[in-house]
């Protein structure tokens, strides 16, 4: 066995910057345009929330991680004249946008399409905050990550082990 | 080309949209009822309440309710919308969703909107560690050399570990003609994992 007894040491942080994701390397998955819960032929009448559920988990979980075929879409119902308002991110979970913390309980979720109302109908429906499953919770609460504000919730690489999943990211 | 006896003809409603498929690298074309059916809204299970507000229509502005021409009156949705409000069960969603469809195969406008998101979109990133030049920034630190053999009789192997500054040294080969015939001598360098013991014997 050959091995090196060498150790890199920085003694000045400042003069080292890591920057993460600054370039993308490949597609993984989430892109297409199939929605949860629709199967391979679509929808032939109303959707089941069961089934949105479980291909949720399953995109989450890679349950399917030989061929990678997941769904991508969810699809929400909103009130004519509901988009005007939605020009920046949504959330999609029970957690807040940045400048919606300070609002009233009442208030809240108005970002949400059709606002709080359709999010208390929705998110008990598809399990929304189950997309917060496996994520590094300390990172989030430091604010590592600037998924506090992102609409999506994605894995996060970190660089010295580019080929090992090691959490998700969310808003 | 298209040979003229065939026609290809996409019918589309005025509520469907396309959406680019990162996958197949092409638009998909996305109708209004896979959408509205994709909310799960009318489902035993699924969301119920009058979530595209019907109920409240009337206080739509008189300029939207210029482009108002859905085949159904105002007060036809807003019943839908207050019943569906009131009962909250599948049936009164239900109702909405057909007539919604209905609408919309008739190529009537209806004063709803539905929200599409892909909210799991992943790549592969590439990441960088940018540094300043110079003694300033940090060291990096070699060690001594040093090389340590010993005897596993269990399975009657030699093993050699050499702690090197170089990036590369000579594998342990000048070794084996001292290796007695029935000891196998295990030689792999970190540089190259692939590699396998050595045997002078097989």
């Amino acid at each position: 066995m050959l091995s090196h007894s060498t150790k890199s040491v920085i003694t000045k942080p400042q003069n080292v910057c890591v920057m993460r994701d600054v370039m993308c390397s490949g597609y993984v998955a989430g892109g297409n345009t199939r929605f949860f819960g629709a199967g391979k032929g679509g929808f032939s009448t109303y959707g089941d929330a069961n089934a949105v559920r479980n291909d949720m988990e399953a995109r989450l979980s890679f349950q399917d991680d030989g061929n990678g075929e997941y769904m991508s879409m969810l699809a929400f119902c909103a009130p004519y004249g509901d988009g005007a308002k939605h020009d920046q991110v949504i959330s999609i979970s029970s957690r807040l946008l940045p400048w919606e913390v300070n609002r009233p309980a009442a208030d809240r979720k108005e970002y949400f399409p059709g606002g709080k109302k359709n999010f208390d109908a929705a998110n008990p429906t598809f399990a929304l905050d189950s997309i917060h499953f496996g994520e590094d919770v300390r990172a989030a609460e430091n604010m590592e990550f600037i998924s506090q504000v992102s609409l999506f919730p994605s894995r996060n690489f970190n660089p010295c082990y580019p080929l090992g999943r090691q959490h998700r990211q969310q808003c | 080309m298209i040979a003229s006896d065939h026609v290809v003809l996409f019918v589309f409603s005025p509520k469907d949209i396309m959406i680019y498929d990162e996958e197949s690298d092409r638009h998909v074309h996305i109708s209004f009822q896979q959408a509205l059916y994709a909310t799960c809204y009318g489902a035993t299970n699924g969301p119920v309440g009058d979530l595209f507000n019907l109920a409240e229509l009337g206080k739509m502005s008189a300029e939207k309710k210029c482009a108002f021409n859905s085949g159904k009156s105002e007060k036809e949705w807003v019943d839908l919308g207050v019943a569906a409000a009131k009962d909250k069960t599948p049936k009164s969603a239900q109702d909405i969703v057909d007539a919604l469809i209905a609408a919309v195969d008739a190529g009537q406008w209806v004063p709803v909107e539905l929200v599409i998101a892909r909210p799991f979109i992943e790549h592969l990133m590439l990441s960088a560690v940018v540094a300043v030049a110079g003694r300033d920034t940090g060291a990096t630190l070699f060690g001594p050399a040093d090389m340590q053999i010993s005897a596993n009789t269990s399975v009657k192997t030699i093993e050699g570990t050499q702690t090197s500054t170089k990036q590369r040294t000579p594998c342990l080969n000048t070794m084996l003609p001292q290796c007695s015939p029935s000891l196998s001598l295990s030689c792999s360098q970190a540089t190259t994992p692939a590699s396998t013991p050595h045997s002078p014997h097989p």
